[in-house]
């Protein structure tokens, strides 16, 4: 494998990524705006405010994964990760109070805000428990596999 | 001990031994067609050795030499980090990573890391980092497959 083809598949492991933290923090927002909008009276959503979420989350992902080091899949939280999830979050705020989403409303943004900061948190939360239950079932297998081995060279 | 050679023209080649009892001798000569009692050939001190794979923690690669660490000493192999990994594939030797090779049997604790890595904690205390895409090939190997299972 050349260099290009190394950086190519560099590049579609990064995308898949963004991809997946883009349809991960989409669902997010859309569950915070749902919420407002009920919390409003109204059971109908904008269409445009939804398409301006996504490419909200997408950018915030190559900013998330190309500057800030994948902050919600390291493996604990130091500056960089703490400076990373509050850059996102208010850019999330910050999108959300430039584009309307809340009706213009500065406090709604605030708590979008948080509730983003916590989602964030949250994930982070979950991929150290999937990463602890994958490690437990890598050493399982590794075991299961030197066990098997040697029972083939009793043999 | 009579040797008979038969050549064919079709069918599956085979090696038939027959023995009285099992001795030193006959239980070479069916680990060299097993395979399991080929070694490495491998320079220490200026001198030849032959390092059974089983001994070998890792390989390495360093500007187009390839080491082997074993626990008590460091030796510089001739053969290239894809060769060994080819042939020694069954005994343990993985490819983790362009420049490395390990012994999945000398791997004390796996680790899961961060964007689907792996580091593995090796018996003598070395870490080594395993990327994705290797990753992918080492839960293969531990599953029960095999590395060459991918390459088909």
């Amino acid at each position: 494998m050349n260099r290009f083809e190394e950086r190519f598949e560099r590049y579609l492991e990064n995308e898949i990524i963004i991809d997946y933290k883009t349809c991960a923090y989409f669902f997010c927002m859309a569950f915070f705006y749902c919420c407002y909008r009920i919390s409003q009276g109204s059971f109908q959503a904008n269409v445009v405010f939804l398409f301006e979420m996504i490419v909200d989350a997408y950018v915030v992902g190559y900013i998330q994964v190309y500057l800030f080091r994948n902050f919600d899949e390291a493996p604990g939280i130091g500056r960089r990760e703490a400076a990373g999830l509050l850059v996102c979050s208010l850019i999330h705020g910050s999108a959300a109070h430039l584009l309307g989403w809340f009706d213009g409303r500065r406090q709604a943004a605030v708590w979008f805000t948080l509730f983003m900061i916590a989602c964030y948190l949250t994930l982070y939360v979950c991929n150290r428990i999937r990463r602890r239950a994958d490690t437990e079932k890598l050493n399982r297998m590794l075991a299961e596999f030197k066990k098997e081995e040697q029972g083939h060279g009793e043999k | 001990m009579k040797l008979i050679l038969s050549r064919i023209s079709e069918g599956e080649e085979e090696v038939i031994i027959r023995y009285r009892e099992m001795n030193e001798k006959i239980g070479t000569i069916i680990s060299f067609l097993q395979g399991t009692g080929q070694k490495i050939s491998a320079e220490f001190e200026g001198q030849t050795a032959l390092l059974e794979p089983e001994k070998i923690f890792y390989l390495e690669s360093v500007d187009g030499n390839v080491f082997a660490y074993l626990e008590d000493k460091v030796c510089r192999v001739s053969a290239s980090l894809e060769k060994i990994s080819l042939c020694f594939e069954e005994r343990g030797l993985f490819r983790c990573a362009k420049s490395m090779v390990i012994n999945i049997y000398k791997i004390r604790y796996l680790r899961s890391e961060p964007g689907n890595r792996i580091r593995a904690t090796m018996d003598n205390g070395e870490q080594v980092m395993i990327s994705r895409k290797y990753a992918k090939r080492l839960r293969r190997i531990l599953k029960g497959g095999t590395d060459r299972d991918e390459s088909v």
